[in-house]
């Protein structure tokens, strides 16, 4: 009987740890994912800074 | 009686060990991820701040406070500063299969710090040293970033 108690309690306790992981493992997911598109979003927009100041750096005198 | 108490033991010690090792990957999950996100959010700051400086710079070109010669030279300078912004931004977008994030924040670093002495030697009115107080704040991202990094990111 105890041996059964400490076997649902064990399996209960596993069941636990194991959704928390999943349930942080998506969060991680989530933001990685969010940064993920920022990141691409702030190379997008640094292109078209460079291509200002290489512009600039050469630009003809008025 | 002793083989049941045994055989709890086991049991017990099993779980222990499960549990353990299910807090050793949430633990080491979170930790990885805040690190990264962390260098997103400065190398966003670092971006805000060096296109406020850029458009600082050109509308007091514009208005005529900046001579054309230092002005070349000025957007050189940001234009090698960019360029390490973008290469660091690269390197996190990579992250964790590349090791080279503390490496291209040190070369970002270095340029900042260039173009704030470039910017020190122009002759600034209070608008433009505004700007040089951004471009210091980017610096200042920088370098506690490069701090909390520690060579290995």
């Amino acid at each position: 009987m105890t041996i059964l108690l400490w076997a649902q309690l064990g399996a209960e306790l596993v069941r636990i740890g194991s959704a928390s992981y999943a349930t942080i493992r998506q969060a991680v997911r989530a933001t990685d994912d969010g940064d993920d598109a920022q990141l691409a979003r702030l190379d997008k927009l640094l292109v078209e800074r460079i291509a200002q100041a290489d512009r600039e750096a050469i630009r003809p005198d008025a | 009686m002793r083989d049941h108490r045994e055989a709890v033991g086991r049991w017990s010690l099993s779980v222990t060990w499960v549990l353990l090792a299910l807090g050793v990957m949430i633990g080491s999950e979170v930790a990885c991820a805040a690190r990264r996100h962390q260098a997103v959010v400065a190398s966003s700051a670092i971006y805000e701040a060096l296109a406020a400086v850029q458009d600082g710079e050109m509308a007091a070109f514009e208005a005529g406070a900046i001579p054309i010669e230092q002005h070349r030279a000025f957007n050189a300078d940001l234009a090698v500063a960019l360029r390490a912004e973008r290469a660091f931004n690269s390197a996190v977008a990579a992250w964790p299969a590349s090791t080279d994030a503390a490496a291209e924040l040190a070369k970002l670093v270095g340029a900042l710090t260039r173009l704030t002495q470039h910017l020190a030697a122009l002759p600034l009115s209070e608008p433009q040293r505004v700007i040089l107080g951004k471009i210091d704040a980017a610096l200042t991202v920088a370098v506690s970033l490069a701090a909390s990094l520690g060579g290995t990111p």
